[in-house]
């Protein structure tokens, strides 16, 4: 923004004009207000309303006291004239009304577009029921080789947390541009920096826990799987980004079949199945990478033709990338640490008791917790759903909305929070009352043996319970990281893995794991009291929240 | 979406990359800048190296930590025993030939299963996640279950002594046990150390109670098969005990038995050594003698093997007592790093050093030898004595001299 300094004086006077009439009068400011004009147009080249005009002033270094220098009561009053000086520079593209669409088939298809998202979990599940071996999770596991691959998944999947919001937010940001150039800049970058990271840390848990704890042999099981799963949540960061379900499905599909098949060939036994599962992992990356990049470098094929995006292409400085998409990768990391607190919380524990400082695989917290986790993918798209209705509602709203009319769209958007956070929590609480009766009814037992262990089926409802909670806190951290304000949902998600991680370390002291799940009830409650105060206050706030996003 | 995030796909298309509506850049120099080109920013600040250097950083500080701790874990094991001895020397063990044949990424290795002497009092049972055993802490690696039910079946360590027991009489045989969650070779003997059995009461007329020494397939968890092999010594009511060995099989529940040998037996300790292949092979040694030796069988009993130590009970409260169990898998206890001529002592047997090695033969099937070892080395002033120690045979240990 420019100083103040730099504003161009123009003449003041006594007579407040109203119209451009009355400035006509006055040569000079006419001649200035031209100038002004021209600049508004350069910071916004289609400026829609007044409101548009205005924020382009401000910017400019505009305030009420230079307003009134020229003579103008605000920025406002001075933002009408220049709105209208604008139109000699300017011709409005005619408004095409997008074509009307039925509101609850468009509920319907962004529903069905978030529930995408977990369809690779989906997938997983089914071959685990089918082959007894899925990317990661392994029915034949003894209890040391699972103990050392959740701790791998725990770390693997918050690493990836961190790095998929933060590749989500700033990717997103220059994939909407249509600035494909810089999409692949930070995609690698982030994807680089995310991938050192998280090799720094599982050096760190490899040398200084689980060798010296579990042996050399469990130590090089944990160093592959987190990275390998790693590498393969991270991979599908960039599908999820460009949208491309169909292909991370299949993708996923193909790492399946590919571990399927490993575990054949390679004669069924424990080590063959885990270097299968290495070899599904790698290859379904692998794939998912090629694809990503292959898309990308299409797009970026088609930037130089004639009417493309800008050809010049300026990378911002990347620590200010990374400063700023900084609460982004807390909030992902911070987002894991609460949903599998419980089961970590309750596998130290189980090993305390035994005496030993290891982390021992506790079946009824970590199959129950498991199954209670499907319940997210029916509740991700009605997430999804609610956030895309917003942003359709919300640019109408305040672009028709006029200047005295704030009340009516801040009540307006106030009603839209409580409708939206309304039908997500109501959901929630029917798919977490049918969940568990459902998931035991349709699932083998195999799969679900660990819930008619002795408090597994508690634990199962009190997971399903405590992950309910959960939608409504993403619901909100999405509205408010629409409106550019990600310090509440970092706040609150952390808040909610601190509460998680204690409720569940107490709630267990006394020796029954099976209350582990409490956990993700105190957690998924903060989390979601946190953010669901900050939005509300956020959208109460209506347009004020909205342009001091910019 | 935020409109700073759109409008650039939105902003007015032209092939000339510097026109601007701004008059200020009127005056602004003018530089035409070719298509696709970076535009890099200037000079790199401290910050800006030190974030561009954190990919690199990382990695190479996770491959420190992953080399170096590779290698110090890749290096010789700490040996699980070192006994002091006098001037200085010591004889350190090496187990690492226990594991042949187990899988020590399984619950419980073959280590924890060596010379269990029960000298720690056990603390609360509870039952094991995702199982209907319940845990024998603070013992790695074991497990309670059986027929008498958690409610009913008792297990306890206390006094250097495994109790375990059924607290009430049953119309019919119930049993409660401890065994392994791991399992052991084949190839291993299979050896309990069992205090006399307790008479059974005389009121309780037709009551039975049994000590049990099993080693049963290691698959049972996942077929449901119950083959075992057992010896137990049979207490009834009226006073009289029998000792018989022989094995079961059976899938889930009402095993046959087939006794192989039966004899009447009194009161007295019992120290039973069991080795079989699980197939046709099956020989037991009670009190350091043969009391069983068959072949030919066809027993069907899938190895690995786990062991267990069991009460059984009909019509009256019992409990047994267990002084030790070891899973012993190999053959005599050697010294090595010895100078030639060595003569080696312990426990009344004398051996003398050869290639470095002295080795006392003792079968896996007997007992260990216990007691002071004693080296006399040619040309020392005096002999070398290490302090008490139980050696099992398939020891290894390396003799170090003192400085």
């Amino acid at each position: 923004m420019p100083a103040v300094a730099e504003v161009p004086r123009l003449h003041a006077e006594t007579r407040v004009p109203h119209t451009l009439d009355e400035l006509r009068d006055e040569p000079s400011v006419y001649d200035d207000l031209h100038v002004e004009a021209r600049r508004v147009l350069d910071r916004n080249p289609e400026p829609r309303n007044l409101r548009d005009v205005a924020v382009a002033l401000e910017s400019m270094g505009y305030t009420t006291t230079q307003a009134e220098a020229l003579g103008f009561a605000t920025v406002f009053d001075l933002a009408l004239v220049v709105f209208d000086l604008a139109y000699l520079y300017w011709v409005p593209r005619p408004v095409e009304p997008p074509p009307p669409r039925n509101t609850w088939r468009t509920y319907v298809d962004d529903y069905l577009a978030g529930s995408w998202y977990g369809v690779p979990w989906i997938l997983s599940l089914l071959v685990l029921f089918v082959g007894r071996v899925a990317l990661w999770s392994s029915l034949s596991a003894t209890p040391q080789v699972s103990a050392v691959v959740s701790l791998a998944f725990f770390l693997a999947a918050a690493c990836a947390g961190a790095t998929s919001q933060l590749l989500a937010r700033k990717g997103a940001f220059y994939y909407l541009q249509g600035n494909y150039p810089l999409v692949r800049w930070v995609a690698s970058r982030v994807l680089g920096y995310g991938a050192a990271a998280t090799v720094l840390l599982v050096a760190v848990g490899y040398a200084t826990y689980v060798v010296p704890v579990y042996g050399l042999r469990m130590g090089v099981i944990f160093a592959e799987f987190a990275v390998g799963i790693f590498v393969f949540l991270v991979s599908a960061a960039p599908l999820y980004m460009l949208r491309r379900f169909v292909t991370l499905a299949l993708t996923t599909a193909a790492a399946l079949g590919v571990t399927l098949l490993g575990a054949r060939l390679l004669g069924g036994t424990a080590t063959g199945v885990r270097h299968a599962q290495l070899l599904g992992l790698a290859v379904g990356s692998g794939a998912m990478v090629v694809t990503a990049v292959s898309i990308l470098s299409l797009h970026a094929g088609t930037a130089s033709v004639p009417g493309g995006p800008p050809a010049t292409v300026k990378p911002p400085a990347f620590r200010v990338v990374l400063w700023h998409g900084l609460p982004y990768a807390l909030y992902g990391f911070a987002y894991f640490v609460l949903i599998l607190a419980p089961p970590t919380v309750a596998g130290f524990a189980y090993g305390r008791f035994f005496g030993i400082r290891q982390f021992v695989y506790p079946p009824t917290v970590e199959g129950p917790v498991d199954l209670a986790l499907l319940e997210l993918v029916l509740l991700l798209g009605l997430v999804h759903a609610s956030i895309e209705r917003f942003g359709r509602r919300l640019r109408p709203l305040l672009d028709g909305q006029r200047l005295h009319q704030w009340r009516d769209a801040r009540r307006t958007l106030r009603t839209e929070w409580w409708t939206s956070v309304a039908v997500v929590a109501a959901a929630s609480v029917v798919v977490a009352w049918a969940a568990p009766a459902l998931l035991l009814a349709v699932l083998p037992g195999g799969i679900t043996a660990s819930v008619h262990a002795v408090g597994g089926r508690t634990a199962l409802d009190v997971a399903a319970a405590g992950l309910a909670l959960v939608p409504v806190g993403m619901l909100c951290s999405q509205y408010l990281f629409f409106l550019g304000r990600p310090t509440a949902p970092v706040v609150g998600v952390a808040a909610g893995a601190v509460a998680a991680v204690v409720t569940a370390a107490l709630v267990v002291r006394g020796g029954d794991l099976a209350l582990a799940p409490w956990g993700l009830v105190a957690g998924g409650a903060v989390y979601s009291a946190v953010a669901g105060v900050a939005s509300h206050h956020a959208l109460s706030a209506g347009e004020e929240s909205f342009y001091a996003s910019f | 979406m935020p409109r700073s995030e759109r409008g650039s796909s939105e902003r007015p298309r032209t092939d000339v990359p510097d026109e601007s509506w701004d008059p200020l850049d009127d005056v602004r120099s003018r530089h035409e800048r070719p298509g696709g080109q970076w535009d890099w920013h200037g000079r790199s600040s401290w910050g800006q190296r030190l974030v561009a250097a954190f990919p690199v950083g990382a990695l190479v500080a996770a491959g420190v930590l992953l080399v170096g701790s590779t290698v110090a874990a890749s290096g010789p094991p700490a040996p699980a025993v070192a006994l002091r001895g006098t001037g200085g020397a010591v004889l350190a063990s090496d187990w690492s030939a226990l594991a042949t044949g187990a899988d020590p990424a399984a619950p419980g290795t073959l280590p924890d299963y060596r010379d269990v002497t029960f000298a720690r009092p056990s603390g609360p049972e509870r039952t094991i996640e995702g199982s209907t055993s319940l845990s024998f802490p603070p013992y790695v690696g074991w497990q309670a279950n059986g027929s008498a039910t958690p409610v009913n079946g008792t297990t306890r360590a206390s006094g250097g002594l495994l109790h375990v027991g059924v607290r009430r009489g049953t119309p019919d045989f119930r049993g409660w046990f401890l065994t392994t969650t791991g399992v052991v070779p084949d190839s291993c003997a299979f050896q309990f150390d069992a205090v006399s059995p307790p008479d059974v009461p005389p009121a309780s007329a037709g009551a039975v109670g049994e000590l049990v020494m099993a080693v049963q397939t290691g698959t049972t968890v996942t077929t449901g098969d119950i083959d075992y092999v057992l010896v137990s010594e049979i207490v009834h009511a009226d006073g009289r005990r029998t000792l018989e060995a022989g094995y079961s099989t059976g899938h889930v529940r009402h095993a046959v038995e087939h006794v192989l040998k039966r004899v009447p037996w009194g009161p007295g300790p019992l120290r039973v050594s069991i080795q079989t292949n699980g197939d046709n092979r099956l020989t037991v040694w009670v009190n350091g003698t043969r009391f069983l030796d068959a072949s030919g069988l066809h027993m069907g009993i899938v190895p690995p093997l786990q062991p267990y130590l069991e009460v059984q009970e009909r019509g009256t409260a019992y409990s047994v007592a267990y002084a030790r169990y070891a899973s012993v898998c190999g053959d005599d206890v050697a010294v090595s790093g010895l100078p030639d001529g060595t003569v080696a002592g312990l426990d009344g047997y004398l051996a003398t050093a050869a290639g470095g090695r002295a080795v006392f033969p003792v079968a896996r099937s007997a007992g260990p030898l216990a007691g002071v070892l004693t080296l006399v080395v040619p040309g020392a002033s005096r002999p070398v004595r290490f302090a008490p120690h139980t050696y099992w045979p398939g020891d290894r240990f390396t003799y170090r001299p003192g400085p």
